[in-house]
């Protein structure tokens, strides 16, 4: 192929990013332009309860955790009309399962430290006990608000077992490559609910169940997710660039050309490996085979040891910088945790969880 | 581990909202090419909805953005790193974009699947400069790395490309 065909080809393809990106945002004018975009999703009066869901649909995935938010999406995909009052969209447990399970608890945690994992570890983070807990709290606040307007049946969703340990998994655990090849930990909350419009006028609407128990929940702790955000960032930030760092390239190389001599060519860092494999549904044999292959060649030329030592001695130097925003969030959590207790009395009362 | 602490943010995000003075102006500049960086990195589904929420970052945090060297670079990390999430919690995605509905031209499902090979970085330089014409300098800014830096993602990915094309 000639280069001014391959550019033509490109040309194309930005020419249909461009207009299907344009058609869904006629399709979803929430997100049409920057600062009204961001404005509309505090806007909870809207004129069609569609339309509601639609805008808040990405702060929602989040603000819930996963479990409603992903009911939400799901109802986007699957009809953004539904009739009123008929079940829209599947809880989320009967979906098929894509992929296998493991269980996190059984994660190998004394392994180098790498990536996302890293700021599970900081100090100023919370453990997963209270994350655990604030996630009771906050679906147990969410589910009394939903039966006092009339939804009995609602029931909290559980926090994942898996959650504290999502990011944990590390390269080097041959337990769970063995299982799980390149994909990630299965994590996600089982939403025992069913939806219709009503429910989603309750939970979402105006004053919704949904922002009420989030202010019970959290309206007070603000001051620990703030700086929490911030520094979390921060640890992101400062451990990016190993791939593209002197030592990360040599010590890719090394991998790649282990790789190609194990007869898996066309890899040129373990990140290929996995876009080429964690998002398919299924764990098929000749993921497991290959990041077998993958692990003996990362002990064989150090990678996430390498990828360790490079990440630590950034990190290190941002610790640094943040010394004193560390203590202070670290202070907070400590705040944070006395004053947990306090919520879960006001939510519980008397019928303990 | 963070579920609840994304959804804090971003709740906190959209209560915090403030049109300070710049951001406007900034979100109109950078929006446009920080969306299309967004898509070529996650699909156009993941891609507008992490637009999204680097815009609402910006807007929420106006004063701290302001202040750094290259806001618009921060913000792309900021829309990739909630793009990762969102894919990670979605079905495979093989492609950046389905048929548009609203075209008749038939879109290139081999050389959406050789980009979709690419490295997020060489896919994301790719797209910008020879899809939609963007100049280095501009995909400099949104990467947060040197125009060398792109030249080198550039000349990587197309020759990565066309080995991919030449074999399939």
């Amino acid at each position: 192929m000639n280069d001014t065909d391959l550019l033509t080809r490109l040309h194309q393809i930005g020419d249909h990013l461009d207009e299907e990106a344009a058609r869904r945002r006629q399709a979803a004018p929430a997100r049409e332009v920057g600062v009204s975009a961001t404005s509309s999703r505090r806007r909870t009066s809207g004129s069609g309860l569609s339309s509601k869901v639609l805008a808040r649909a990405a702060v929602v995935a989040l603000v819930i955790g996963l479990g409603v938010g992903l009911v939400a999406v799901t109802v986007r995909d699957v009809d953004p009309e539904p009739a009123s009052n008929q079940p829209v969209g599947t809880p989320v447990d009967a979906q098929p399962s894509p992929a296998p399970t493991y269980d996190g608890t059984k994660l190998d945690l004394t392994l180098p430290i790498v990536g996302r994992a890293w700021a599970d570890t900081m100090a100023f983070s919370l453990s997963a006990d209270t994350n655990a807990r604030l996630y009771a709290v906050w679906q147990t606040a969410m589910a009394q608000c939903m039966r006092e307007r009339g939804f009995p049946d609602h029931q909290p969703v559980v926090y994942p077992p898996n959650a504290p340990f999502q990011d944990r998994v590390n390269p080097l655990d041959r337990d769970y490559a063995e299982v799980m090849g390149y994909h990630e930990l299965p994590a996600e909350p089982v939403d025992p609910n069913t939806y219709t419009d009503a429910t989603y006028a309750a939970l979402e609407g105006e004053d919704g169940c949904a922002e009420v128990a989030w202010d019970s929940t959290f309206g007070r702790l603000t001051y620990y997710f703030d700086e929490n955000d911030r520094l979390r960032a921060g640890v992101a930030s400062a451990i990016t660039g190993f791939e593209t760092s002197d030592e990360g390239s040599e010590v890719a190389d090394e991998w790649s050309t282990c790789m190609k001599a194990n007869g898996r060519s066309g890899f040129d860092s373990p990140s290929d490996a996995v876009r080429m494999y964690a998002d398919d549904p299924h764990v098929t044999d000749d993921e497991i085979a290959t990041r077998l292959i993958d692990l003996d060649c990362n002990l064989a030329v150090g990678y996430t040891q390498t990828q360790h030592e490079w990440e630590q001695t950034q990190l290190d130097a941002w610790q640094l910088t943040e010394q004193e925003a560390i203590g202070e969030a670290i202070a907070k959590r400590e705040q944070l945790e006395l004053e947990l207790g306090a919520i879960e009395s006001a939510t519980y009362g008397s019928n303990p969880r | 581990m963070d579920l609840i602490r994304i959804g804090l943010s971003s709740v906190m995000l959209a209560r915090e909202m403030d049109s300070s003075t710049g951001v406007d102006e900034f979100v109109l500049r950078v929006r446009p090419r920080l969306e299309r960086a967004l898509v070529a990195r996650f699909g156009v589904d993941d891609g507008l909805e992490a637009t999204d929420e680097a815009i609402a970052y910006a807007v929420a945090h106006w004063g701290r953005l302001a202040e750094m060297a290259n806001p618009a670079g921060y913000l792309f990390r900021v829309g990739q790193s909630y793009g990762s999430r969102l894919r990670r919690r979605s079905q495979r995605r093989e492609l950046l974009v389905d048929q548009p509905a609203s075209s008749s031209a038939p879109i290139d499902m081999d050389l959406q699947r050789a980009l979709i090979k690419l490295k997020p970085e060489q896919r994301v330089a790719v797209v910008l400069v020879h899809g939609h014409g963007h100049s280095y300098s501009e995909v400099a800014e949104i990467l947060d790395v040197p125009t060398t830096t792109v030249a080198n993602h550039l000349n990587r990915g197309l020759a990565r490309l066309r080995r991919i094309l030449e074999s399939s």
